[in-house]
């Protein structure tokens, strides 16, 4: 039994969509390390919550929403969250991308989802925090549309139980900047599959920062396609998995033009019997020349059960370019522990404070200010 | 306060200490000189509590509370709050984690010890900056990451710094003076001066008698093949410099 065929049992699910699925299996190149029959074993009903969104205003304006529950229009700083229009919902489902034929995004289509637009309404560029909040035990469909940004930067939060299901898409505009934060906070066995794809027209800049906190299993599919020159696409993350906690992440950056840059480090911090796995492709097209891509994957296991799977790839059709990608893999420094102890720092600290060390690396990617300290305390 | 009696160590089964017997009191300064491969870096190491090191017979006491306590049992960090201060050959580059996080973190690890209230982020800023003149540092070096990209001399006058800052009991340098430049000898010489007094000691583990004219001492031992085979004053030291470790090489072999 697996999920999918429980769900088949639910009615809210679009039976005939979800039938002509089939839940990929280890065998399949992109899964070979998530096992999802076995790791994603049972069914959720889709959300009932009634709760209606909170406004919270910290140190950034914040919008809390409850299970699936999204109607109407919010303004956060100079973002305007809305219900997305029809037209714009047909034009997701004609959506084709490099991960657009895949299961995952295949099974977001198959049972109710709310479908949010973000919108940059002026030019004060104010960062907004969305925290999504699951209560139930209950499955929710989010696709996150962008339109229209001008230099915006919006942390999405997800905690509480359950599953959530994510889909993040949009292009950045010539000249246009958008950061995106994902952080998922779930509970200890919650699921959390996100897939994001974004493309970048001339001079444009998109940046992501990814981090990965709790939850049981975390697949993310994210991609991005640089379509004009002098795009730059950021693309980081980080991933402290602990316990039975299992990590997966494919990425997959196109460059379509000449003369644009990509940058990814994606960092794991894996303990107990948890298991990291990062797959990303560089893909630089024909053409495009004089681009410059950065990948790198490093991985610390703080167990002798940890596990960490890298595969750092590069598909170069262009010559001419600048291209690196690297990855390792190791355990604290017997060294380094000595060097604090030497200073009567306890082991247990030091470890904490070289692992900490090891991630703030990637949070310092974050480009907004606020987000990037909301991110620092968060974790 | 520090009382090391017929030490024997292994690392990894080779016995590279073959019976050391060695008496600090406070006030003091020793040198432990010694050709290359004699123990000197193991030797202190033992005394710091690496746990790589294996002491296989004797004893090291330190003084704990006004009483002559074997350490066997203390781990490290122990060993370093009870004011036991080892400065690196080598220090390690710690990415990701600054100077001032480090400092902070270790001299707050001593103070939570004496019982003492832990200081706030902006006082010990305060603090390590009037420390920094002495050793020619400028306040760039609190927020780089600990070590990382800094040069030889500048990660040794990182280490006096950081021995300065915790006012260590006994400090243990190892080759505190190798690599260095005449002048960075001089301002990490003119650093551990500073910390001189009747209540503190020193054991400067070297390679070389240059440091010595900094820095005096007040007893040379001579450390080969893991065991002291001659103890002086600081004569001795000039001795060696001008006729070199053979002479006394040949007396016991």
């Amino acid at each position: 039994m697996s999920f999918l065929t429980e769900t088949l049992k639910l009615k809210e699910f679009n039976q005939t969509q979800l039938k002509e699925l089939e839940l990929p299996t280890i065998k399949e190149e992109s899964w070979k390390y998530t096992n999802l029959a076995r790791l994603y074993p049972h069914a959720f009903s889709v959300s009932t919550e009634t709760l209606e969104p909170q406004r919270d205003s910290g140190d950034i304006d914040t919008l809390k929403i409850f299970g699936s529950k999204f109607e109407g229009e919010y303004q956060l700083g100079s973002l305007k969250l809305r219900a997305s229009t029809e037209a714009e919902v047909s034009k997701f489902n004609e959506r084709s991308h490099y991960f657009s034929e895949e299961f995952l995004s295949q099974l977001i289509n198959t049972a109710p989802t709310i479908f949010i637009s973000l919108e940059q309404t002026d030019k004060t560029n104010t960062a907004a925090l969305v925290e999504f909040h699951n209560a139930k035990e209950e499955q929710v469909n989010i696709v996150l549309l962008s339109q229209e940004v001008t230099d915006q930067a919006v942390m999405f939060k997800f905690s509480g139980k359950g599953q959530y299901h994510v889909h993040a898409l949009g292009d950045v505009a010539q000249n246009k900047s958008f950061e995106h934060v994902f952080l998922q906070d779930m509970d200890e066995a919650g699921i959390f599959l996100l897939e994001s794809h974004y493309e970048l027209a001339r001079d444009a800049r998109y940046s992501q920062v990814i981090v990965q906190k709790g939850g049981a299993l975390t697949r993310l599919n994210i991609s991005a396609k640089l379509n004009g020159e002098n795009a730059e696409a950021d693309m980081h993350g980080l991933y402290t998995p602990k316990g039975k906690t299992h990590f997966d992440v494919s990425s997959y950056i196109e460059h379509a033009a000449p003369h644009n840059y990509s940058r990814q480090v994606y960092k794991g911090i894996i303990d107990d019997q948890s298991k990291g796995i990062f797959a990303g492709k560089v893909k630089v097209n024909k053409g495009s020349l004089l681009i410059a891509a950065e990948q790198l994957n490093k991985n610390l296991l703080l167990t002798p059960k940890a596990q960490a799977f890298s595969r750092p790839q590069m598909e170069i059709d262009a010559d001419d370019v600048k291209c690196a990608h690297g990855s390792t893999t190791g355990q604290l420094s017997e060294k380094e522990l000595f060097y604090f102890e030497s200073r009567g720092i306890r082991r247990d600290k030091a470890r904490a404070m070289l692992a900490q060390g090891f991630a703030m690396d990637v949070i310092l990617k974050t480009k907004n200010e606020s987000i990037k300290n909301m991110l620092i305390k968060s974790l | 306060m520090l009382k090391v009696s017929d030490v024997h160590a292994n690392v990894d089964d080779n016995q590279i200490i073959k019976g050391i017997n060695f008496e600090v009191k406070p006030g003091e300064v020793h040198a432990i000189m010694g050709p290359n491969g004699s123990g000197k870096s193991t030797f202190s190491k033992i005394i710091s509590g690496h746990p790589d090191y294996e002491v296989t017979q004797g004893s090291v006491q330190f003084d704990i509370n006004g009483k002559m306590t074997d350490i066997a049992e203390l781990e490290a960090s122990d060993r370093a709050r009870e004011g036991i201060f080892l400065g690196f050959q080598y220090p390690v580059e710690i990415p990701g984690v600054t100077n001032i996080t480090f400092m902070h973190e270790a001299f707050n690890a001593l103070c939570e010890h004496q019982g003492a209230d832990i200081m706030s982020e902006k006082d010990f800023r305060e603090y390590v900056k009037s420390k920094l003149p002495t050793l020619e540092m400028n306040e760039n070096f609190l927020d780089r990451a600990v070590n990382e990209g800094f040069s030889g001399g500048e990660k040794k006058k990182n280490e006096i710094l950081q021995m300065l800052l915790l006012n260590p009991r006994l400090a243990l340098l190892d080759e505190t003076d190798s690599g260095l430049d005449i002048d960075a000898l001089k301002t990490v010489a003119k650093g551990v001066n500073t910390l001189r007094s009747k209540y503190n000691a020193i054991v400067l583990v070297t390679h070389y008698q240059r440091l010595l004219d900094y820095i005096q001492p007040d007893f040379v031992h001579v450390l080969y093949k893991g065991r002291i085979i001659k103890s002086g004053d600081k004569s001795l030291a000039l001795e060696l410099e001008e006729k070199g470790y053979d002479w006394l090489i040949e007396g016991i072999e």
